[in-house]
């Protein structure tokens, strides 16, 4: 935030400022303990990095996780999940599947094209463990796997963004995804059914923005 | 709000180098502008609660693909913010009325924490209400969240030229609305102003 924006009201504005201010003041700021919890997901989020990265002291250290450890869970579960050896353990709702995104998420190209295939082809596992879960009839590894869809295309939607050969990509890919979400918000497991249906809107609402981009 | 934009870049370098606390720096600086951004959109503050965190969780996962953006952090974040809010008002199928919000928010606020009147707070919130979409996030990100005109333009995915526009064309509505006078000859700002941030 550069200095010259510290002030958008103008001279001559000054009772609007003071208006607004005491809006914001009054409105729109987080109580002492609002702020705790959000700051507290937040460590939490860092914090499980770290514990998945077996680092000793993540349980006690706020934001202690160095990028190393990070690294080396990246390549561990990757190894592992190449190995087959903890499918389990990162199969949609399970506890390592945060992990197993995050690591995903991580070792994504930087170059646009690409980047979006790479995304493309994390949707479609999304949506195969979606179809996996809901014909096993495992509610639960049905909604981690559609709201991680909803969480993977929104990120998609504004990567591709300015980029023509990208977001045609994605365009096609959700053009054929929308019509099997659709047959999921039917017949997915009840508890599954609220992510289906965002997961759903969400697709349905990626495709018209693309569509007026 | 205590850190230059050097201190801002180089706390994202730490972070995405794996400097946990770094990040912890980045929410304790921004959490604020990005919590006003939000509650600005949206109706409950338990909500605004929610999005802001989830927003910084998003911020954190993406963090390995903020480089060669070519945007300053602060419209990054707000990028997310925005798109965020978006996402949630369509889904939820809500559209911020701050003049509910205004009558319900009460319940938030001790009273001794406003300087001014409760009908003028409500006023405000009722003014904020009638603008545009696009103009109530102008407002939002220059001034409830503290943006500059770039980067207020960078999470808008819009020119610099038209989120000014946007803030003159809103400040102008919400002096009207709460029959604030102009400022004499001069002194009012216009999207060509030379004073105009």
């Amino acid at each position: 935030m550069d200095d010259e924006m510290r002030d958008p009201i103008e001279p001559g504005e000054e009772e609007l400022a003071r208006r607004l201010q005491a809006y914001a003041d009054a409105r729109m700021t987080p109580s002492d303990e609002a702020t705790a919890r959000m700051r507290a997901t937040v460590e939490t989020a860092l914090g499980s990095l770290g514990r998945a990265a077996h680092e000793p002291a993540a349980a006690t250290r706020r934001f202690g996780w160095r990028r190393s450890a990070a690294t080396l869970l990246a390549g561990g579960l990757t190894l592992a999940i190449v190995a087959g050896a903890a499918a389990y353990s990162t199969r949609p709702g399970a506890p390592f599947y945060a992990a197993r995104l995050w690591t995903e998420a991580v070792n994504l190209p930087t170059a646009i094209v690409v980047r979006a295939q790479a995304e493309v082809d994390r949707l479609e596992r999304r949506i195969q463990e979606a179809r996996d879960a809901s014909d096993s009839g495992d509610a639960g590894a049905a909604d981690a796997a559609l709201i991680a869809y909803s969480t993977i295309l929104t990120e998609a939607a504004s990567e591709v963004d300015g980029f023509p050969d990208a977001m045609a990509m994605l365009e096609a890919t959700l053009t054929r995804e929308v019509v099997v979400l659709a047959f999921l918000v039917e017949t997915v497991p009840e508890p599954a059914m609220i992510a289906a249906t965002q997961a759903l809107q969400t697709c349905n609402m990626t495709l018209d923005e693309l569509n007026d981009r | 709000m205590g850190l230059d934009d050097a201190a801002i870049e180089r706390l994202v370098d730490e972070a995405r180098s794996g400097d946990a606390s770094a990040f912890g720096h980045l929410f304790d600086h921004f959490h604020l502008p990005v919590y006003r951004y939000v509650a600005c959109r949206v109706r409950r503050s338990s909500d605004a609660e929610d999005l802001t965190q989830s927003i910084f969780v998003k911020a954190l996962e993406a963090l390995p693909r903020y480089e060669s953006r070519g945007i300053p952090f602060g419209g990054w974040l707000f990028r997310l913010a925005r798109n965020a809010v978006i996402d949630f008002v369509r889904t939820s199928h809500e559209h911020a009325d701050l003049a509910e919000s205004a009558e319900r928010a009460g319940t938030d606020v001790a009273p001794d924490d406003l300087a001014v009147t409760r009908q003028e707070i409500e006023a405000v919130g009722v003014a904020l209400s009638v603008l545009t979409n696009e103009q109530r996030d102008a407002i939002a990100l220059r001034f409830f969240a503290g943006l500059s005109a770039r980067e207020a333009a960078d999470a808008m995915g819009k020119q610099e030229g038209t989120v000014r526009g946007l803030q003159f064309r809103a400040i102008a509505a919400l002096r009207r609305q709460l029959l604030i006078d102009a400022p004499e000859a001069g002194m009012s700002g216009s999207p060509e102003s030379p004073r105009m941030p």
